[in-house]
């Protein structure tokens, strides 16, 4: 406990955190800046720190910031800022349109802060219990994790399940370049010292998520520049307060739920908390026409995510959505290995990430309360200096890494391939996710197999793998259904 | 286990899911027309591939003439020829940005980044090592 407080009492780690949360809620309220582009732009910049907590913390700060920041574009311009708060222009629009701008960020801000404290408290609950019973996974287990993890595409695979799977199939098949982990034997390097190491991860991230953005963004600027409301004010009353209160409980439990099902993100957890808040509303008619208690919902939900979707990452090493898996990287990057073992051998820093998370919810709170109308000018700032700005983030971010201009070219090819990826509806964040689990999974596999002396049967053989597997495909058909239910509602808040 | 299993099981994977897709696609145009609402469309215009011509002139100079000044040139240029107003402002915000961004990376966060001293030398370097 006192190591946990000696290291967030270093200024550099407060400092870190404080700096992620402003950064995180400006990336939100830009429109085509997502958290997890966020996350990824911003990992290579916390290598050379001495303090990996420190660098820890400003990614987790620009996590919960990011989660904030996208609601402020969706209410103001009704567009989100990120693909969480899609839910949020339901209601958050209206409530700009009648002038109500500034309570619609207000209410935002609180139940979102309320979301991620609720979900801080059940990762630092539920997490060390979870890595306990973990610590007992044999490799042949930990390979039908990998596979559940690997699972986590369906929830991430956008419009087309099957291009989900192909681009994760094509990650994992782009981690196999370089020596394989059994007997060091160079696979696709075609000769190139450069290859032997594999395709860093980092570089191929930054390309397919904010180069490729970048090139979308720059593609679409005939068509204009947006306008913003007034702001009006912030505060809500306490009958207000009182009035969106069931369905941010409501929310609460939905988002870190949903959060912690690895695959189903912060859209799905809003998208069917919007709706589940509808159903039990005794004002269902004023969805879709301003009403406190859906942007409520969204809202609050899409940021219950945060500690729900932090379990499986630090328990099991397998990402609970697109930003963890990122998260999942820098620790890797930082000599963090998440999984069981992390909770006894750094209990240290397992613990400052838990009161890191609880400070930076806390944080976003006068922040973004304070910080609603400043906010409301970062989303009209104009295209043409936004992007090139961000590219040039994108280069020094991946020349960054190994001072190598070879990682520029990765990250810049990389870019070309998302955008034509994008533009064919093949969605970056499955590349990411079979680029980050193959290797762990290649390496576990053979690990089972060593084991076994060749017997495949061993996959197979123990209750949990079976268990796994089975939990597996339940997650497959959830993620499905709530892809449904969210088209449902989609499709039901367009309507009214 | 040998080296080539693991890539070979991708590799399948890959093949029978965009065999699926393919059959899919074909199979049904209901599929097809969905699968396709997820794909971002835009257009692929002149400015477009002007901005990533201009990457990648970025990413070669910056080795030869470092990354303050190459940040700086890049970012005017496409400043600039995304918006094609008032050259002078576009440059103002191109110089700050630049300095702003080469003071936080390579003071504050130790970033080694590339200089004009430092490819002036090489190429000084290169010169008198092919005499």
């Amino acid at each position: 406990m006192n190591e946990v407080l000696a290291q967030l009492s270093n200024p550099a780690v407060a400092g870190a955190i404080f700096v992620g949360i402003v950064a995180g809620m400006v990336a939100g309220a830009l429109p085509g800046l997502t958290a997890t582009m966020a996350v990824a732009l911003l990992v290579p910049y916390t290598f050379g720190w001495h303090s990996d907590i420190a660098g820890l913390m400003i990614l987790l700060g620009v996590y919960v910031g990011t989660m904030y920041g996208g609601a402020v574009p969706a209410v103001l311009i009704h567009t989100p800022g990120t693909p969480a708060a899609a839910a949020t222009c339901f209601d958050g629009y209206p409530l700009s349109r009648q002038g109500k701008a500034g309570l619609a960020l207000g209410i935002s801000c609180i139940t979102s802060v309320v979301g991620g404290l609720f979900s801080a408290g059940v990762l630092i609950l539920v997490g060390p219990m979870i890595a306990e019973q973990a610590l007992k996974i044999s490799p042949a287990d930990y390979f039908a994790i990998t596979i559940l993890g690997l699972s986590v595409i369906a929830g991430v695979a956008g419009k087309s399940l099957l291009k989900g799977l192909i681009m994760g199939a094509v990650g994992v098949l782009a981690a196999t370049v370089g020596q394989d982990p059994a007997q060091a034997h160079p696979r696709f390097t075609f000769g190139s010292d450069y290859l032997l190491d594999g395709l860093s991860f980092i570089p191929v991230m930054i390309g397919v998520f904010a180069v490729a953005e970048a090139l979308h963004q720059v593609s679409e600027m005939w068509r204009g520049s947006r306008v913003v409301q007034a702001i009006g004010r912030v505060l809500p009353t306490w009958q207000e307060l009182k009035q969106i209160a069931p369905a941010t409980m409501l929310a609460n439990v939905i988002g870190t739920v949903v959060g912690a099902i690895p695959g189903a993100g912060g859209d799905i957890a809003s998208f069917v908390s919007y709706d589940q808040a509808k159903r039990v509303s005794r004002e269902p008619e004023k969805f879709g026409e301003g009403s406190l208690e859906g942007l409520a919902a969204a809202e609050c939900a899409n940021n219950s995510i945060t500690g729900g979707a932090m379990i499986p990452m630090l328990t099991l090493g397998i990402p609970g959505d697109s930003v963890t898996a990122i998260l999942l990287a820098a620790m890797y990057v930082h000599n963090l290995r998440p999984g069981p073992l992390l909770f006894s051998q750094h209990a240290d820093k397992v613990g400052a990430i838990f009161a890191g998370l609880v400070i930076a919810n806390l944080v976003v709170l006068p922040l973004g309360l304070l910080g609603a109308k400043p906010l409301a000018r970062i989303v009209s700032i104009p295209r043409h200096i936004l992007w090139p700005l961000v590219v040039v983030l994108c280069v020094v971010g991946s020349y960054a890494l190994n001072n190598s201009f070879f990682d520029v070219w990765l990250t810049l090819g990389a870019g070309v391939f998302g955008y034509a990826m994008k533009r064919l509806g093949f969605p970056p964040g499955p590349l990411v996710l079979g680029l980050i689990l193959g290797p762990l999974a290649e390496e576990k596999l053979t690990t089972a197999l060593q084991i076994s002396r060749g017997q495949v049967s061993v996959l197979w053989d123990s209750p949990l793998s079976i268990v796994i597997y089975a939990v597996t495909a339940l997650l497959l058909v959830a993620t499905a259904l709530g892809r449904r239910e969210r088209r449902d509602a989609k499709q039901e808040g367009a309507s009214e | 286990m040998s080296p080539a299993l693991f890539p070979r099981i991708a590799a399948a994977a890959v093949g029978a899911f965009a065999f699926a897709y393919v059959v899919l696609t074909v199979s049904s145009p209901g599929y097809a027309a969905a699968a396709e609402a997820g794909a971002s469309g835009g257009r692929i215009t002149g400015l477009m591939l002007l901005f990533g011509a201009l990457i990648v002139a970025y990413a070669l100079a910056m080795r030869g003439v470092g990354f303050a000044l190459s940040t700086f040139l890049f970012l005017w240029v496409s400043m600039y020829a995304l918006h094609r107003e008032r050259a002078w402002l576009s440059a103002l915000i191109a110089a700050a940005a630049a300095l702003a961004i080469s003071g936080i990376f390579g003071a504050l966060l130790n970033v080694d980044l590339p200089t004009l001293t430092r490819a002036s030398s090489r190429r000084v370097g290169t010169t008198q090592s092919s005499r």
